[in-house]
């Protein structure tokens, strides 16, 4: 009975999967925010006669876990969108081949700290800050926050928003941020003088922005939230009516900086083909792409930022970070302790 | 067993079609995930550990409430819609049904924003959200129970002398008991599993079983602590589930298909005041939901509404609705094979079996197919039917409990008589059966539709960029920044709801059609 059944799927799983063409078809795994602009991939294809097809997975945790528990027997040939904080975990489900492509020459070579041994390809940056919403603050003629201790400070109780740690990749991010900047032995302190302080935490990052922080479309009441370092950039971008000035800045002391990572998933059929896409992923013209599409940085240095990036956001020079081992090492204690001062 | 019916030969079998899909893409997956994933000791973690122990205690108490609230603000509805006859009283029951259809990412959001700022990220906010987004189960389920209560016992209680709340008490409530009991269970589950409503409205402080699961896969990579939580939930909420069957006792009258219409008395009044109250109630997020996709920031602007119409979401409209027509098609005959065997065959312990894909978490669910069919000849990872096929398993409680008592409504009679006449059973149910109860499978078809089209849970675990769904692109816009981003998640969104609204209302269009 059962390898009827069996026998039975394994017909219909035939009839699903058609495709009979003599080219190669590799699938690039992504999370749900990889939008790239349509046909980025054409260029590829006509160079080397490989179609890719992509496959949004979720979001970046979610990928990682799919990825973790399916480690060797893959839903794709490469992955797009693992970043540090999520790294170690799969590097430690063994999920990728290592590969170093010829073009890390053009990448700025601190991104490459984390991954000594090539395992995966950085392919672009993103910070999470603090942003403020600047007419709030010039109407009350108030500083808007500098610094992350800033935000414990009387002057600024009751007007921030953050996203819960345990839920939400920016608040993930903005926790690393207090533990790099306070030290494992002060950022307890500080969240519990942030509570204090009346700090407001949500879920996710949708609620923070949209319905608590005022510099939004939403126009809450909090004129500060954890966000990204491009938002500025992206409220100009998609500004209904067009603006030439954003309504939002980022406080550049305070944020930490997110490496994504591209990677060969161990187990494709056609590692050739995958490592001439992790390639063609750091190229110019892909890399180009990236800013104006997801709002992030390019990791290869060559390219050029577009003009609303450079006049609308400040890149920090200097920013928060932490390698992805100490970041495996303790995300479990650290989101357990974060619990016990915030639930 | 003396109730052989013409059909009871077929009947044996025409469950068999959803035990293949429930067993395939249901068992099998949970299986293969609790063999592969499972640390047997975290299974009494989950009752020792500090956090998970006040997880499972607001989640229940959440749920109870929830559930109480619910049938206190439905019972009032479920009485207007079905005990009196006025105009507009099937736009009612399709503005009523609206909400339970559209996904909570949406109507969630939504909801916050409209919630003064000190409800906002309590338990009260997320009660009250659950209560909006279930009256639709007491209204469909116990409503044309009710409706099918002679006006003239109540009428002969009231000569005896009996209040109205006695004569509720002695005679409605006896005869909506089962469909009552019913309408609290479904309740109860869905406030019990609830994910996007806790985690938008609750806030990251509330948490129950089900964002738990998503916390530790997700966030921890704790796999084998969520699949335990997962574990212990599908069992617990099976115990219920078989409780409310005993609970509900044997049937006390022949189920109904349709709102029959039995009151004449008008209460003009009375029925205009509630019927508007409930109206607007409903509606309020749903028109916030529209009016942000025109205006933000105090201005107009067509420009989400553009985004929409234009060629990337116009595909993925189709995508969606080429999804839903394929889920609504197996979840309808799969569906009404179940329902054939209940009633013919009197298998009762497939209603309640049928409710299974309901307790367990999308996000469990999700894991266990990519885990189980990762292999090949059976990598059905990729396969464009497993969409679809997650959506029919979440519709198909529904269509069941939709569809068994337009089934059942059909006079046995009928069918002997055409079995008398020399008909087969094929035949006879083409001739006989099919006619009468093709309103209600409409209804069910629709029904499933609406379901598939509003469902985010599993989707957004099994979805994949090529076949980005309305709900999962409406999500991904609401996380940017960008006032066009906006614009464009509450446009698509408005025609999830025009979508949904449609849906209903074929609905109960075939309603009328099947009552006549």
């Amino acid at each position: 009975m059962k390898q009827m059944l069996l026998a039975a799927l394994a017909g219909i799983a035939l009839l699903g999967c058609s495709s009979s063409e003599e080219s190669v078809t590799l699938t690039l795994l992504a999370h749900e925010s990889f939008t790239p602009s349509n046909g980025i991939f054409d260029e590829f294809t006509a160079e080397t006669g490989i179609t890719v097809r992509v496959v949004a997975v979720g979001d970046a945790g979610v990928m990682v876990t799919k990825a973790a528990l399916t480690s060797g027997n893959p839903e794709g040939d490469v992955m797009w969108g693992v970043d540090n904080t999520l790294l170690s975990r799969a590097l430690d489900a063994e999920v990728f081949e290592p590969y170093a492509s010829p073009l890390l020459a053009d990448v700025d070579p601190s991104l490459l700290d984390g991954v000594p041994a090539n395992e995966v390809t950085p392919v672009d940056t993103g910070d999470v800050c603090i942003n403020y919403d600047i007419a709030w603050f010039d109407s009350r003629e108030i500083d808007p926050p500098a610094s992350l201790l800033d935000l414990a400070d009387p002057l600024y109780r009751g007007l921030v928003v953050v996203q819960s740690p345990l839920e939400s990749s920016p608040g993930f991010a903005f926790l690393l941020a207090t533990v790099a900047e306070f030290g494992e032995d002060g950022w307890r302190d500080y969240w519990k003088a942030l509570r204090d302080n009346d700090v407001r935490v949500t879920s996710g990052w949708t609620e923070a922005y949209y319905t608590e922080f005022s510099g939004s479309s939403g126009q809450g009441s909090r004129p500060i939230v954890v966000s990204y370092g491009s938002s500025p950039p992206a409220e100009v971008l998609f500004a209904e009516p067009p603006v030439t000035a954003a309504p939002t800045a980022v406080a550049t002391d305070t944020c930490f900086r997110q490496v994504e990572y591209a990677g060969i998933l161990r187990g494709t059929t056609h590692r050739r083909e995958a490592e001439l896409l992790i390639d063609f992923l750091l190229g110019k013209t892909f890399q180009s792409d990236l800013p104006l599409t997801q709002f992030v940085y390019p990791a290869n240095t060559t390219v050029v930022l577009p003009e609303v990036f450079t006049t609308h956001s400040i890149r920090p020079t200097n920013p928060l970070t932490m390698p992805p081992p100490r970041i495996a090492e303790n995300r479990m204690r650290w989101l357990d302790e974060w619990t016990t001062v915030f639930r | 067993m003396t109730s052989y019916t013409p059909y009871a030969h077929t009947a044996r079998y025409t469950w068999w079609p959803a035990l293949l899909l429930v067993g395939i893409f249901f068992v099998l997956p949970l299986v293969t995930l609790t063999l592969e994933g499972l640390v047997p000791a975290d299974l009494t973690r989950v009752f020792t550990a500090a956090t998970t122990t006040r997880v499972w205690w607001f989640t229940t108490w959440q749920a109870l409430v929830s559930t109480m609230s619910t049938m206190v603000i439905a019972l009032p509805a479920t009485w207007l819609v079905s005990r009196n006859v006025f105009r507009g009283r099937r736009a009612l029951v399709a503005l009523l049904t609206l909400p339970f259809l559209l996904p909570t990412v949406v109507v969630g959001v939504a909801f916050l924003a409209l919630l003064p700022p000190s409800l906002r990220y309590t338990a009260t906010a997320v009660i009250l959200a659950h209560v909006y987004f279930n009256i639709a189960v007491f209204v469909r389920v116990v409503g044309p129970a009710w409706s099918a209560v002679p006006h003239s016992l109540l009428h002969t209680a009231q000569l005896l002398g009996a209040s109205p709340l006695v004569a509720f008490h002695t005679v409605t409530l006896p005869l909506i008991r089962r469909a009552l009991v019913s309408a609290l269970g479904l309740t109860f589950l869905f406030c019990f599993t609830s994910y996007g409503v806790v985690r938008i409205l609750g806030g990251p402080r509330l948490s129950t079983v089900e964002t738990e699961i998503y916390f530790r896969a997700v966030s921890l990579g704790d796999t084998s602590m969520a699949i335990a939580l997962g574990i212990v939930q599908m069992v617990a909420l099976a115990l219920v589930a078989w409780l409310l069957v005993k609970l509900g006792g044997p049937r006390t009258s022949p189920m109904v298909a349709d709102w029959a219409t039995t009151s004449r008395r008008t209460r003009p009044v009375l029925v205009a005041a509630t019927s508007i109250t409930y109206a607007i109630l409903v509606s309020v997020p749903l028109a916030f939901v529209f009016s942000r996709s025109f205006i933000v920031r105090n201005t107009m602007s067509w420009s989400g509404w553009r985004q929409v119409l234009a060629g990337d979401f116009g595909a993925m409209v189709l995508q969606s609705l080429e999804y839903a027509v394929v889920a609504s098609a197996i979840t309808l005959a799969v569906g009404y094979g179940v329902a054939h065997s209940i009633v013919h065959r009197r298998m009762h312990i497939l209603e309640s079996a049928s409710a299974a894909t309901l307790t367990v978490s999308s996000v469990t669910l999700g894991l266990a197919i990519i885990v189980t069919f990762d292999n090949p000849p059976l990598d059905l990872r990729s396969w464009w039917l497993i969409t679809p096929v997650a959506h029919a398993l979440v519709a198909l409680p529904i269509v069941v409990r939709t569809i068994t008592p337009v089934v059942a409504a059909v006079p046995l009679g009928l069918a002997h008589a055409a079995a008398t006449l020399g008909a087969s059973p094929l035949r006879s149910w083409l001739n006989v059966q099919w006619p009468l109860v093709r309103g209600g499978a409409l209804a069910a078809l629709a029904m499933s539709f609406a379901v598939s089209v509003g469902e985010f849970g599993a989707t957004s675990f099994l979805t994949r960029r090529e076949s980005e769904t309305m709900p999962v692109a409406i999500a991904r816009l609401l996380g940017r920044p960008g006032d066009a981003n906006q614009l464009g998640a509450y446009a698509m969104a408005s025609i999830l709801i025009i979508v949904c609204a449609v849906a209903v209302a074929m609905m109960e269009r075939s309603r009328v059609e099947a009552s006549r």
